[in-house]
């Protein structure tokens, strides 16, 4: 933004920027630094046999496109419409009422017309009128329909990589319109045409070989989780013996890698692994981790539904190798949208495990009894609530505490009391943000389904920034200081987020609280939390 | 000044204006008030019917609800059974209340801030409340007007009026649903015109189905206070149409033909445009299925086998290093490291 | 009647004006959103230069106010969120020099007045001043934006990995990464 500064007399015209009247037709698509995420490096795509594998530039007039474009997008159009009736009904009956307008984080933080979700949906159905429907053939314009252009495609480019999929709109529309999928199936079309970009390209790559987003090879997950094992027993005294790989485990345990290789997200992954040894030493529970399926994330989702079940697969065939009962899952947003709403349908039936039941508990999972896949908030909400946890939750009064709901298990789930009730009964602090910008109405981290690079870093502000307010005002009323979630994602993105906006807050994963209020069986006394902050109290010893 | 709603409120005039010249001028009267209602018919259920079909042709791959609420997990878990369904009566429930109350729209929280940091909140529903009024209006007046196609008139339909009309006012009485629908239909169009991120989203196929609404409420106002259309003879008229035997009677005017012509134009047009919600909101996936996604398995008719990338290839590539970290392998590595394990 | 008496009592009316022409440098659609939306929470936009616009009116016409930390920490949810939108630089904290037309066209003929004019003058170079500090504010975070950038994603997962002593692992890793610059 700052490189493209004006001449004198051009300030003085631009002192009052008002953007052009237009209307949003007529408005040719800029594409601005910062908006946008660099295109795909080609070997990523070539690596999962896509088309169109070549060097490009978003920057560039000449994208670099095959000669038979149109008739690509056209006939990606078509087969879309054919195979999904949301794609075709969410065509023909938004009546552009404006109840979503203004529900986007994107158009909130920016006032960009195009973010609101029905023109971001009219870009794609303007074509679909003209090229679909017989209004649109006979009266163009008038029925709001228009032709294919290149500069129609830079426009969805740009804009559909700037929709997080974060269903918010959908909430409010009278006829649950999803922009998500609309965005989903404008993706697939572009990964028709080799347009991915490259923080979702790449990580696709590295999963589909490696097992994860970041490209870890085994060995190197191994130490990862080692390193943790010694980073535990330096705070609680106690060692760890996890398992990775081990047939005949009772449980297999998926999360996203995030956890075992970013930070904040490593104290999470130390809380599972502080969890399931309490599990196993108290009650016997063995539970494995894999090298093979170590990402929970799936940026295939944000690809197309077909690289999504190639990424996918690998949970039910290493739950099938490794012989275990059923799946747990840890804390992820689209992972468990990924997990809740189409695994079971693309890679199923899972007919090798048994129903899900506690051994512990003896709760029967009764809503993931066909995927056999269990939330972690649901298991571990199941045994605080017997009592199954010696929990000091005095461990986390150093932190004030409020909960972001991620939009996947809110809006693609319901997984909204659960967490609640593990935070609630490992923590003393706790307050909820406003009522319009949690639960099922929650607003967006700003960098979802694939935009948490960092070459977009004004969007990703622009578009966290409601989240970040909301925050700022529980940071203000109550002194909150800790934000809390069940999200990768939002682990990697609202750090970075909150330092912009509200640096005075932390963000945190929910089993990293429990395993810091959890008692493990012969442990020393506690002085720090797994950060290594010192407890409350606790300082003076460090002197 | 805007080319789209300018276009349509001339398209609706000058179709009034067709219709009008046409019976008073040209005489066609036989075109208006039998050939183009049953083509305008024939072509509103033809084209209903064709394009929920074509909707229902694509399948719905995937359970894909848009919850609001809490799922049903944990039995101690109270789950919101209409907003986020499990159930087939939850399902029902989530779609009466989406598609009789509009749930969707009432939504709309608005907080304020008032002094220091103190919330309130407030009402902010003026689009739901006049989407309901709107529906609800156009609705009653669509029922009332069964009783020109019904002879005797059911005693249900009688009842609907004397409760429309318990105004009890003029002569003949004053009928709330009409002026209920003008004046919601109005507030609709300046909605569309005074909000600028309104107008900025609206075509003129959003305009068009509005001034069509005003110009019939308008037109059958006209009739039933003003200029007082012989009941009679339209009742003749709409007989003779709904059994076949169509009669032409002289008494009927111009506004009529008029009014009639744009009813019929509103249902021609009907499929082809976005008041097609009526039925597409029945098919929207996010709303019509159960949040069981992961207790009973959907299938997917088009689920086809797709490559992966299996735990042996992985395997392969990456056997020495996982035997020497000491992880567990399926295949020992063939030469020279083997001792390396354990 | 002094300048500061008069600009105390049009306090509410001045701050919505400059609340407008603020509004006003974002699209039609955006603006009246911006405006109108009440909620806090729905319009955190609004909401900032709502509040910020008044408070910064009060250090204003306060001339015992001259610590610039004040004065940025004012400043800074406004232009925080200028940073980031699409703006220029000089369009990003522009709106501060608009009160100063705002400010005349409001004072009509009263301007003749020598006690105005003069005491006008200040005003203006109050603003001047205040427009500094906005600078320093707006370059303070795109410098915060840069260092987001850089620090990313590639600077987490590197602690993390420094932190297990596994740094030497990382170039394979990176390798995919290294087309960004």
């Amino acid at each position: 933004m700052a490189d493209d500064l004006l001449k004198p007399h051009e300030l003085i015209a631009n002192i009052k920027p008002r953007p052009p009247q237009t209307g949003w037709m007529d408005t040719p698509v800029k594409i601005r630094k910062g908006m946008y995420c660099y295109a795909s490096n080609p070997k990523s795509v070539a690596a999962l046999g896509f088309p169109n594998a070549r060097e490009w530039n978003p920057l560039d007039e000449d994208w670099k496109l095959p000669p038979n474009w149109k008739e690509i997008v056209f006939e990606g159009m078509r087969e879309r419409l054919d195979r999904f009736r949301t794609f075709k009904v969410f065509m023909d009956i938004c009546v552009r009422c404006g109840a979503c307008a203004d529900k986007c984080h994107f158009f909130i933080g920016s006032g960009d017309p195009k973010n609101m979700p029905v023109l971001r949906a009219e870009l794609l159905r303007s074509v679909y009128r003209r090229d679909f429907t017989t209004a649109g053939k006979l009266f163009g314009r008038l029925a709001g329909a228009r032709e294919m252009t290149l500069d129609v495609l830079k426009e969805w480019w740009y804009y559909y990589f700037q929709c997080t999929e974060c269903r918010r709109c959908s909430v409010f529309c009278p006829y649950g319109i999803d922009t998500a999928e609309i965005t989903i199936m404008a993706r697939e079309i572009f990964n028709l045409l080799g347009l991915n970009i490259d923080w979702i390209a790449t990580p696709v790559a590295n999963c589909y070989r490696t097992g994860n987003h970041l490209g870890i090879q085994p060995h190197a997950y191994k130490d990862m989780i080692d390193f943790f094992v010694d980073d535990i027993e330096d705070i609680t005294g106690v060692r760890l013996n996890p398992h990775l790989n081990k047939k005949g485990a009772d449980i297999l345990f998926i999360t996203p890698s995030g956890d075992v290789f970013a930070d904040p997200g490593t104290y999470t992954a130390m809380g599972y692994l502080m969890l399931f040894h309490f599990l196993q030493e108290k009650y016997g529970l063995e539970v494995t981790w894999s090298t093979y399926a170590s990402e929970g994330g799936n940026f295939g989702f944000f690809t197309s539904h077909e690289t999504m079940k190639r990424l996918n697969a690998k949970m039910y065939a290493e739950a099938k190798r490794l012989g275990v009962k059923w799946i747990l899952g840890g804390e992820c947003g689209h992972m468990w949208r990924v997990i809740h709403q189409y695994m079971d349908t693309m890679n199923g039936p899972a007919d090798f495990l048994e129903e899900p039941v506690s051994p512990i508990t003896g709760t029967k999972f009764e809503n993931a009894k066909s995927t056999k896949m269990v939330h972690i908030t649901e298991f571990t909400a199941d045994l605080i609530r017997h009592g199954k946890l010696d929990l000091d939750p005095s461990r986390n009064d150093h932190l004030v505490l409020t909960y972001h709901d991620s939009c996947n298990p809110s809006r693609g789930m319901g997984l909204l009391e659960e967490p609640r009730y593990v935070i609630k009964s490992v923590c003393n602090h706790f307050y909820e943000m406003p009522p319009n910008t949690i639960r099922e109405q929650t607003f967006c981290c700003g960098s979802g389904a694939g935009l948490n690079a960092g070459e977009n870093m004004e969007l990703r502000m622009i578009g966290g920034f409601p989240r970040a307010n909301a925050v700022k005002y529980v940071h203000e009323t109550h002194g909150v200081n800790m934000l809390a979630c069940i999200c990768a994602i939002d682990r990697a993105a609202l750090p970075t987020l909150m330092e912009y906006w509200v640096p005075e807050v932390n963000v945190t994963g929910v089993h990293e609280l429990v395993a810091n209020a959890l008692n493990l069986p012969g442990q020393q006394e506690r002085t720090t939390d797994l950060r290594g902050e010192p407890l409350p109290g606790m300082e003076a010893d460090d002197e | 000044m805007n080319v789209n709603y300018i276009a349509s409120l001339i398209t609706v005039v000058v179709l009034f204006l067709i219709a009008y010249v046409g019976t008073q001028v040209v005489g066609l009267q036989v075109l208006f008030g039998i050939v183009i209602p049953y083509l305008a018919l024939v072509v509103f259920l033809a084209g209903f019917i064709a394009r929920v079909l074509n909707w229902a042709r694509s399948p719905v791959p995937f359970r894909i609800p848009t919850t609001c609420g809490q799922q049903k997990s944990l039995p101690w878990i109270p789950s919101a059974t209409v907003d986020n369904p499990s159930t087939t009566g939850g399902v029902i429930a989530r779609m009466a209340v989406e598609i009789l109350l509009f749930r969707s729209l009432f939504r709309n929280t608005k907080a304020r801030l008032k002094g220091g940091e103190r919330l309130s909140y407030e009402w902010e529903k003026w689009l739901w409340l006049a989407a309901l009024i709107f529906h609800y209006a156009f609705f009653t007046v669509i029922v009332r007007h069964f009783r020109f196609f019904l002879e005797p008139v059911p005693a249900p339909l009688k009842w609907l009026q004397s409760v429309d009309g318990f105004l009890q006012i003029g002569l003949p009485g004053v009928l709330i649903s009409g002026f209920a629908l003008l004046a919601a239909v109005i507030f609709l169009f300046l909605r569309r015109v005074f909000i600028p991120q309104v107008r900025y989203i609206s075509l003129a196929s959003d305009y068009f189905p509005l001034f069509l609404i005003m110009g019939i409420a308008v037109s059958g106002i006209f009739m039933r206070y003003i200029t007082k259309v012989d009941v009679v003879s339209v009742k003749a008229l709409t007989m003779g149409l709904i059994t076949f035997k169509p009669v032409l009677p002289e008494t009927v005017g111009g506004l009529f033909y008029g009014h009639f012509f744009l009813v019929s134009v509103l249902l021609a047009y009907f499929p082809f445009s976005k008041l097609m919600h009526l039925g597409g909101i029945f098919m929207s996936p996010t709303r019509n299925l159960a949040n069981t996604s992961r207790e009973i398995r959907h299938i997917n008719p088009w689920n086809y086998p797709v490559k992966v990338h299996t735990y042996e290839e992985y395997e392969d590539e990456f056997r020495e290093k996982m035997v020497e970290a000491g992880l567990p392998v399926e295949k020992e590595p063939a030469t020279g490291t083997s001792q390396e394990k354990e | 009647m002094d300048l500061d008496r008069r600009l105390r009592q049009r306090k509410k009316e001045l701050v919505q004006k400059w609340f407008h022409a603020v509004i006003e440098t974002y699209s039609a659609d955006a603006s009246r959103f911006f405006a109108n939306q009440k909620d806090p929470f729905a319009n955190p936009v609004g909401r900032a230069f709502r509040e910020g616009l008044s408070g910064l009116f009060d250090h204003l016409i306060n001339s015992e106010q001259n610590d610039p930390r004040q004065i940025g920490a004012c400043l800074d949810p406004m232009i925080r969120i200028r940073a980031v939108q699409n703006f220029l630089p000089s369009q990003a904290i522009g709106f501060l020099f608009d009160f100063k037309k705002i400010l005349r066209k409001d004072l009509g003929d009263a301007l003749e007045h020598p006690d105005f004019s003069d005491a006008l003058k200040r005003l203006e170079e109050r603003i001047d001043a205040f427009g500094l500090i906005a600078f320093d504010v707006f370059m303070r975070c795109r410098e915060k934006i840069y260092q987001l950038k850089a620090d990313d994603l590639r600077e987490r997962t590197f602690k993390a990995f420094e932190r297990a002593g596994l740094v030497h692992d990382i170039p394979q890793a990176n390798a995919e990464k290294d087309h960004y610059h």
